[in-house]
């Protein structure tokens, strides 16, 4: 009988999860809310190029990208098959993602796939990682931009070449002309060239560099985007969610404080699962007497998996081993969570720190994979507890990692709700459009959303999801 | 054969099996999850679908309620409510009074909006079921004459 090698078992694994992901996110309708008014907009837009140049030097962003994408899959559409595009492309990205996830680490023996099946866990558990599936805007953009993270690590760990150096330029301007997160194709580029990873080489990033500030420039002097505001929307801070007014009232005189709580709470949630948004969650709940399963399991496997991290660093730094992958892994990854954490001044949301998750996910590898080497070599009572550790981390991850499955079945019941709900709250409201074009748009869409026959998780039966997984 | 498959297991490093066995343990019941409810119809968990529109509101599924309106249902004909739901035991009721009794603002609205009527009878009845507020101010302003908001032991 054939036994597959443990790279081929470790892509195999991954194109599961990629099914199962894609299978959910296939069983979902496009939603209402940040997705319409956008798929609106791309119906009144002429062209691709139309819509790139109208969103160039917008008031606080730069994003021209984003827009040109929901065009260009918008006309793809051909007027009616709009769920199957979005979906399908959003489907696609994450298919795409887990298999360059799986192909940076590189996998060649049993414990690495071991390992890789735990950082495939750890990727899909880590709360963050729920923000790049459960909504679309009608594409989610901070999907791609991890994609064109994991890209341009690939490219790193590549023989190099000119053709190499093409695409991370390529890769970058991509990125940065989509979302600001973007920016970090270029922080992975250069820290996996000063850990050793010189696919793409010093010219390639050099003409990545020039790029960035050619972006710099752009943004800040020629279109004069600035930067988000204080009243743009709502944020997490301590125990609640600060309103715009609050936020205004309270750090008007000095944002710097908040920007600093900001950037400090975004690296302790991928770290540590608590805070999340901004919101200490945890705390809250153990203040209120509600502790539950859904709060304990991820701060857990979060605290144990950091701790394993740092267990893992600490003896390549007390024993002064050479610079391997794993320590190449940690490397780039502390550099990608505290860049991802300084871009998220503005506001907390867990989807803009979805790129350290990953980054997290793949230092973890390195961490457990030294873990299960070191297990045996231990005396017996501490080898077999260590072990046993691990194992159980595994589960606990594991079991974060299915929630997602609860996390997107319960956002497609909301989003058929939001459907159907939508015409009469529109028409109450006087926004119901007259257009022949709009309505025509808005009824194929919500026809698309009510066709689904999708299950209930609504009203809490039976009651052990709701108390194990956060929806 | 059996001596083979034993050796092969001795060979097996004990600690990377269990850590690798929960993930793909999760992944194939995930799967199993999605390819159940393909065949079957139904999801091996949340498995309750609604037999009617006042199921349906009382379920909070908004989309199986406008599909049952869009295949001709009534959005008034009464229905039964399975207990343990809106209340302890089976009851028949309309399809207003359950999304009254399901304390969700938004499927009395998306009822009202798809062309249910509300009589004297049937707003006591839902003015009594409910005790969510904002509910009760939606009821408020669709009071029809004659309706009054006094609650007795057997209403429903």
């Amino acid at each position: 009988m054939l036994r597959p090698s443990p790279r081929t078992a470790a892509y195999g694994l991954a194109s599961l999860f990629a099914l199962v992901l894609a299978c959910d996110l296939l069983w979902m309708p496009v939603q209402v809310g940040d997705s319409l008014g956008e798929l609106m907009d791309a119906q009144r837009s002429s062209s691709v190029w139309a819509s790139f140049e109208a969103n160039l030097g917008s008031s606080a962003y730069l994003r021209p990208l984003r827009i040109a994408q929901i065009k260009a899959l918008f006309d793809a559409a051909q007027g009616h098959h709009y769920w199957l595009v979005f979906r399908g492309f959003h489907a696609l990205l994450i298919g795409v993602t887990l298999l360059l996830f799986t192909r940076v680490l590189r996998v060649s023996t049993r414990t690495d796939f071991a390992a890789a099946a735990f950082a495939l866990v750890t990727l899909t558990g880590l709360h963050t990682f729920r923000g790049t599936v459960q909504e679309a805007f009608p594409i989610n953009h901070f999907l791609e931009i991890l994609l064109c993270c994991l890209l341009a690590l690939n490219l790193a760990r590549s023989r190099g070449g000119i053709w190499v150096d093409a695409a991370a330029a390529v890769i970058f301007t991509v990125a940065a002309l989509t979302l600001e997160s973007g920016l970090l194709v270029w922080v992975v580029a250069a820290v996996a060239w000063a850990v050793g990873w010189r696919g793409i080489s010093a010219r390639g990033l050099v003409l990545t560099t020039a790029l960035m500030l050619g972006y710099l420039y752009l943004r800040f002097v020629s279109f004069s985007s600035g930067v988000p505001s204080l009243s743009e929307r709502s944020s997490g801070y301590w125990l609640s969610v600060l309103e715009p007014s609050e936020l205004q009232q309270r750090f008007g005189a000095n944002p710097l404080v908040f920007y600093g709580y900001n950037v400090w709470t975004s690296i302790l949630s991928v770290l540590f699962s608590e805070p999340q948004a901004g919101v200490f969650e945890g705390v809250r709940a153990w203040l209120d007497d509600r502790l539950l399963a859904r709060t304990v399991v991820p701060v857990t496997t979060s605290v144990i998996a950091t701790g394993l991290i740092v267990w893992a660093a600490a003896r390549r730094v007390v024993h002064r081993y050479p610079l391997d992958d794993t320590a190449r892994f940690i490397l780039i990854g502390i550099a990608v969570l505290v860049a991802n954490a300084v871009l998220s001044f503005a506001y907390t949301k867990n989807e803009i720190m979805g790129i350290a998750g990953a980054f997290y996910a793949l230092a973890a590898f390195g961490a457990m994979r030294d873990g299960l080497l070191t297990a045996p070599a231990l005396k017996r009572p501490a080898g077999i507890a260590f072990a046993l550790l691990l194992c159980l981390l595994s589960v606990g991850w594991t079991v974060r990692s299915v929630g997602v499955h609860y996390v997107l079945r319960s956002q497609a019941f909301k989003h058929q709700a939001d459907w159907a709900a939508l015409p009469g709250l529109w028409q109450r409201s006087e926004r119901w459009p007259n257009d022949p074009a709009d309505l025509r748009l808005i009824l194929q869409l919500r026809a698309d959303a009510i066709a689904l026959s999708l299950p209930n998780t609504r009203i809490g039966f039976p009651r052990w999801p709701d108390s194990t997984w956060t929806d | 054969m059996a001596r083979q498959y034993l050796d092969r297991l001795r060979k097996l490093d004990p600690f990377s099996t269990l850590v690798a066995l929960p993930p793909v343990v999760g992944a194939i019941a995930w799967l199993g999850a999605l390819a159940l409810t393909g065949a079957t119809g139904t999801h091996p968990v949340w498995n309750l679908q609604p037999r009617n529109i006042a199921e349906a509101a009382a379920f909070q599924d908004s989309g199986a309620l406008v599909r049952m309106v869009n295949a001709g249902d009534d959005p008034d004909r009464p229905g039964e409510v399975r207990g343990g739901v809106i209340l302890p035991a089976a009851a028949t009721l309309a399809p207003i009074v359950a999304a009254a009794g399901s304390r969700e603002l938004t499927m009395v609205q998306l009822l009202l909006d798809v062309g249910a009527s509300l009589d004297a009878n049937t707003w006591q009845r839902a003015w009594c079921i409910s005790d969510a507020d904002s509910v009760r101010e939606l009821l408020t302003v669709h009071r029809p004459e004659g309706a009054l908001a006094e609650c007795v032991a057997d209403v429903p």
